[in-house]
């Protein structure tokens, strides 16, 4: 039990990191507004909001649009439900910009926005005579919430799954990286079998990563496979150690499969490391952490969100070096009973 | 046999990659030929042709010593040629996708200097895998 100090902090860590993925609830936004282009004059618009109190928080309920960095105040006609709110406003023939964002404060909820949410047509350039005077609530009891984002809403709680699957992919392919360079520098069986586990391994998690990354896309950008350099490295990679696989597979001599399997490893983590860590940091796409961090951006995390995020990182790490132990060991029994080869 | 007793299987890599770099050069030229006289000379046109012919150069070199090594891995293996395709494409896509955008970014007229980035990555790219090649090799060798 000692010595499997880490299998017991991998379940918990699996068990809170998956228990809270699903149980916060996000923070407050707004959706959308009834419509995307206006004209001057006056506008009557529905906004819908997304975990809001409207209803509740009537006294307090303002809402501001924006145009550049004019405020122009709006009344409110009705409030419809918790999430859903008619507003009423004029438009002046004169705006700095056409595009519009839009404000809503509450007490309860803070400040909410909406950026580019109107167009303005037929406007002339110019500048707005009266101004608004605008109260930013920063001091708003939201909580304990993933954060709200445009387009992504709920499907935030994949990060929990998704990411770490390419964490624990990188940890256990570099065991296997690791594992071949030893067995180049000292011939031993164990050091193959080392290699060779891990590789099927880090597979597994790897389509797992696929699979949950192909989901979100469908989600958030609309299609299950877009044409992104992450993306595509991620399936090159896939490709190149399912290469592997064949590569052994095409070898019967035990020796020349391990030192030809262990060259070919060494090469591929390099390309790996190449496709989707170098790479996408310049070049264009959809997949966040561009000309950065290639996984996400760090003002996308609030601290709600690292407080679930990093124990899962840790904790699909563990699982994913706990799996590999336990076909390490299997494999290990089975080179014995076949081969009767001392390790 | 002859060659295993006779030349450090370094030496041998080198000279195999150089067989192939003068290979694909010759075979990258005569495409680059070839688009010239049937889809125009846009490269010569925009006044680019000194970065569009280093392109085409370190692309070859970087295709010659890259599946120079990986057919090598996939002559070990009794499956023999078929497999280097299976092992060889997916290897060659990110120098595939660098020499697209750079490529791309000299018919889009960007300055050489925002392009820079790429060809340096390309060389980079290109001294590795002939460095790994070469560390690698003598392992594959020994039979």
């Amino acid at each position: 039990m000692r010595q499997n100090w880490w299998k017991v902090l991998c379940i918990l860590l699996l068990v809170y990191t998956l228990g809270m993925t699903f149980y916060i609830r996000l923070n407050p936004g707004i959706i959308a507004v009834s419509e995307t282009t206006i004209q001057p004059g006056y506008n009557e618009l529905t906004l819908v909001g997304f975990n809001t109190h409207f209803e509740q928080e009537r006294e307090s309920l303002q809402i501001f649009i924006r145009s550049d960095s004019s405020f122009i105040c709006t009344d409110l006609i009705e409030v419809l439900e918790n999430d859903k709110v008619t507003f009423g406003f004029i438009t002046p023939s004169e705006l700095p910009s056409p595009s519009i964002d839009i404000f809503c404060n509450n007490d309860k909820d803070g400040t909410l926005f909406l950026g580019n949410a109107l167009f303005c047509e037929g406007i002339t350039k110019g500048a707005i005579l009266e101004d608004c005077e605008v109260v930013v609530k920063t001091d708003a009891q939201t909580g304990f919430g993933y954060p709200f984002q445009p387009r992504i809403f709920e499907s935030i709680r994949n990060l929990m799954l998704h990411v770490p699957m390419w964490f624990t992919m990188f940890i256990i392919l570099f065991i296997s990286f690791v594992s071949s360079i030893r067995y180049l520098s000292n011939p031993k069986k164990e050091w193959d079998l080392r290699a060779e586990t891990s590789v099927n391994v880090g597979l597994v998690f790897a389509f797992l990563g696929l699979i949950t990354g192909s989901v979100w896309a469908r989600f958030a950008w609309g299609a299950w496979w877009v044409n992104d350099p992450q993306l595509n490295g991620a399936l090159v990679t896939t490709l190149i150690y399912i290469g592997y696989i064949v590569l052994r597979a095409g070898i019967t001599d035990d020796q020349k499969q391990a030192r030809v399997a262990a060259v070919f490893n060494i090469f591929a983590y390099v390309i790996l490391f190449i496709l989707l860590m170098i790479l996408p940091r310049f070049s264009e796409g959809l997949h966040p952490g561009k000309g950065g961090n290639p996984g996400f951006n760090t003002y996308d995390l609030n601290s709600s969100l690292r407080a679930v995020f990093y124990p899962a990182v840790l904790g699909w790490i563990l699982l994913g070096y706990w799996i590999y132990h336990l076909h390490l060991r299997m494999n290990r029994l089975r080179n014995k009973l076949y081969y009767d080869e001392e390790l | 046999m002859y060659l295993y007793w006779n030349v450090a299987p370094g030496e041998f890599i080198l000279a195999k990659v150089i067989y192939n770099m003068g290979l694909m050069l010759l075979l990258g030229f005569l495409a680059f030929g070839a688009f010239v006289l049937f889809l125009g000379a846009a490269p010569f046109e925009s006044n680019m042709w000194v970065p569009y012919m280093l392109g085409i150069t370190l692309g070859s070199i970087g295709f010659a010593s890259l599946l120079t090594l990986v057919s090598g891995i996939a002559a070990q293996s009794e499956s023999g040629v078929g497999l280097t395709a299976v092992l060889g494409i997916p290897i060659v896509i990110p120098l595939i996708l660098l020499l697209n955008r750079y490529n791309e970014n000299i018919l889009l007229n960007v300055p050489f200097n925002d392009n820079l980035e790429n060809l340096g990555f390309l060389g980079v790219l290109t001294l590795g895998i002939l460095g790994l090649s070469y560390i690698l090799f003598p392992y594959l060798w020994r039979d």
